[in-house]
């Protein structure tokens, strides 16, 4: 994977924002990087956005350093009809410098630029709130990796060096940082702690080739999560989304070999199981800017959620035939949940049925090993 | 702007670098012209000693109808073509709702005439209710590009962005071979149909022009007494099920079951949408207590017959 300092083309500063530690810390990195001062925000994205042909793809070349003026922290949306986890998301980052072509970003976002919030102060205030009024409520798990990747822009913006230490501080939380990048240089110099979890999303080679532009080959993911399961921390995986494709079965397999091989199953916290899943409008940004993706030709229904998801059958056998395989190479105490599953793809997938999203809240922060549905 | 009389007669014609309006009839105009007299002068400009209309194609055409002379005009001497197109627009998209072949007949001149991408996009396209980004811009430069008998038809059926952008994911040659069919339908249909069709070109790797020449579809154009409306919704229907084979074969299997068990009418029993949820439904209607008991005890003999179980059968297990 290409290192961010070398990909990213222009630096766009929000006038008001020149002063944050973050503004100078990024721009003494990207020194010689060509930068433009903006004045007026709204116009600016809105000219970014109209004056392109591929908006996003621009956009994951240019980084936009501003404010978060609304709240950095949002209970995870989920989606209605379907069991969710109570995960809370930290919105530090939009965006991402990799472009997979099936990622929900393309729709949700107006804001097609790599955007870094830069007033860190701010997101420890709110932080503390939260954590505050949590507290006695049982450990919560929160993590950065929901609207862009936790790790892609680390190695510019070093937020792993503050969040870690931050974070070992409040036990209460088990904070997740989500990545499918390879950027762990910064990881390697901190301290672990029991509550921080290291996660990669994980896919079959053929997929992380052909819909995964940019992220390295699942190999050195995995290789990245062996040296900094050698650091201390643990580890999380995310199946997610599983793609149909020809020979998925063995390509599935085959990861999970890799991973069961070099990954210790108790350093890992937990693994998720999601198949492919979008609403409606992502299929025409999909069709426009990944023509040649055979994701758009896919037999999809449209879920109780109103979301493109496959076959219900399909989509049983695939979380079906990888929850098999990752017991069979790791044991059945690692924790395996499913994204946005309805209770009976769970019962008839992982043989459980939770009461609801607040035993899976509790199913996945227990210790691994001692989890169990009330 | 010089306001003078002239014989129409004396107008260029010919020359419609400046038209805006893609349709033909003046005949509503002769009317009010004949009974009111011309209210508002057309704009003309002078090029090369001849005298060329800016604005008002129809007024100009039913006056020479009316055989009036002289008119009373305004000629514009000093503006450049962009300029004085420019005028054309405002005067066009201030009188009257423009169609998706004149709206995209505008930005290609004015591209045409030198006007920069950025005007294009921030003033012209939401001058035209367009919202204002490139691909838009792009997608309605290709309309312009569109031969004339399928700009006619467009015209007409004024389709959304969302059909357009669909049908200009086809060859022209396929784009013929569709017109018999894809204009009969609504547009939700239409969109329908496109993506449809380009969808299973692609999972079955293969040409749309082969996709339609399955013997199924031959069929059903060959059924002359069908309505092309009717022959659209059967192509419809027929590239469904290519679409989707699972779910086609799963519907096939319930609806056997269902037949199987002979259900007498009034009594509906349905899966849920696409067998995403666990739970059928079922649905009946009664007038009375009686007829609501009889009902009853029917359905209660139903589910008593072994077949009933079928229902709940996953095809692929068998
Ligand atoms: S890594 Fe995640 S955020 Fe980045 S493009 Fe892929 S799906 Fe989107």
């Amino acid at each position: 994977m290409n290192d961010p300092a070398l990909t990213i083309e222009r630096i766009f500063l929000d006038a008001a924002c020149l002063d944050y530690p973050l503004t100078r810390r990024i721009r003494e990195r990207l020194s010689g990087t060509p930068e433009e001062i903006v004045q007026d925000p709204k116009t600016f994205l809105e000219e970014y956005r109209q004056k392109r042909t591929d908006p996003l793809g621009d956009g994951k070349r240019a980084l936009w350093l501003t404010r978060q003026k609304g709240d950095f922290l949002k209970p995870c949306p989920c989606t209605p009809h379907y069991l969710g986890c109570r995960y809370v998301t930290i919105n530090l980052d939009l965006n991402c410098p990799l472009d997979c072509t099936y990622c929900i970003l393309q729709l949700y976002l107006s804001n097609p630029l790599l955007t870094v919030f830069v007033n860190t102060p701010d997101l420890w205030l709110e932080l503390d709130a939260f954590l505050g009024r949590r507290q006695g409520g049982g450990q919560v798990r929160i993590g950065t990796g929901e609207l862009g990747d936790s790790l892609a822009l680390d190695p510019i913006t070093e937020r792993s060096r503050e969040l870690i230490p931050y974070f070992r501080q409040h036990p209460e939380a088990l904070f997740e940082l989500k990545t499918k990048s390879t950027h762990i240089q910064n990881l390697l110099t901190i301290d672990p702690a029991p509550n921080i979890v290291i996660a990669w999303s994980l896919n079959a080679p053929a997929v992380a080739q052909e819909d995964e532009g940019g992220a390295p080959p699942v190999s050195e993911r995995i290789e990245a999560a062996r040296r900094v399961v050698e650091q201390g921390f643990r580890t999380a995986f995310h199946f997610d989304p599983l793609i149909r494709h020809p020979g998925w079965k063995e390509g599935y397999a085959g990861v999970i070999r890799q991973l069961s091989a070099r990954i210790p199953s108790d350093r890992i916290a937990w693994i998720s199981l999601g198949a492919l899943r979008f609403p409606p409008a992502l299929k025409e940004i999909m069709a426009q800017r990944h023509p040649d993706s055979r994701l758009l030709y896919e037999e999809f229904i449209r879920g109780l959620d109103g979301k493109f998801r496959y076959f219900k059958p399909h989509r049983l056998e695939m979380l079906f035939f990888t929850a098999e395989r990752l017991r069979e190479g790791l044991g059945r105490e690692v924790p395996l949940y499913l994204c946005m599953e309805s209770s009976e793809i769970w019962r008839r997938v992982l043989k459980k049925e939770p009461a609801g999203e607040e035993d899976i809240e509790g199913y996945l922060t227990s210790p691994a090993g001692l989890c169990q549905f009330t | 702007m010089k306001f003078t009389q002239i014989d129409p007669g004396e107008i260029d014609l010919a020359d419609d670098r400046f038209r805006v309006s893609f349709s033909d009839s003046f005949d509503e105009l002769v009317g009010s012209i004949r009974d009111l007299g011309l209210l508002n002068p057309p704009v003309l400009a002078k090029r090369e000693g001849r005298l060329i209309l800016v604005s008002g194609w129809k007024r100009v055409r039913a006056c020479r109808a009316l055989l009036l002379s002289p008119i009373p005009v305004f000629v514009e001497e000093e503006k450049d073509d962009l300029e004085l197109f420019r005028i054309a627009v405002y005067e066009n998209t201030s009188s009257r709702t423009l169609s998706i072949v004149e709206k995209a007949g505008i930005l290609s001149r004015q591209q045409g005439f030198g006007a920069p991408q950025d005007e294009l996009i921030r003033r012209t396209l939401p001058l035209l209710g367009i919202p204002p980004t490139m691909e838009y811009l792009q997608l309605f430069l290709s309309v312009a590009g569109m031969d004339p008998e399928e700009k006619k038809i467009v015209h007409e059926k004024d389709p959304t962005a969302a059909v357009l952008q669909a049908l200009l994911a086809f060859s022209p040659a396929e784009r013929a071979r569709l017109r018999p069919w894809l204009w009969t339908l609504g547009q939700n249909k239409q969109k329908e149909l496109l993506n449809t069709l380009r969808e299973v070109a692609a999972r079955e790797s293969i040409s749309p022009e082969q996709v339609l020449a399955h013997p199924r579809i031959r069929e059903l154009v060959a059924e002359e007494q069908l309505l092309p409306r009717q022959q659209a919704e059967r192509l419809l229907d027929h590239l469904r099920e290519r679409r989707n084979p699972s779910l086609t074969a799963w519907s096939r299997v319930f609806d056997g079951a269902l037949q199987k068990l002979g259900i007498e009418k009034g009594i509906v029993i349905a899966p849920s949408p696409f067998f995403e949820g666990e739970d059928l439904s079922l649905h009946f209607s009664f007038r009375s207590r009686e007829e609501f008991l009889e009902r009853l005890a029917r359905l209660k003999n139903l589910g008593d017959r072994a077949e009933f179980c079928d229902l709940f059968k996953d095809p692929e297990d068998e």
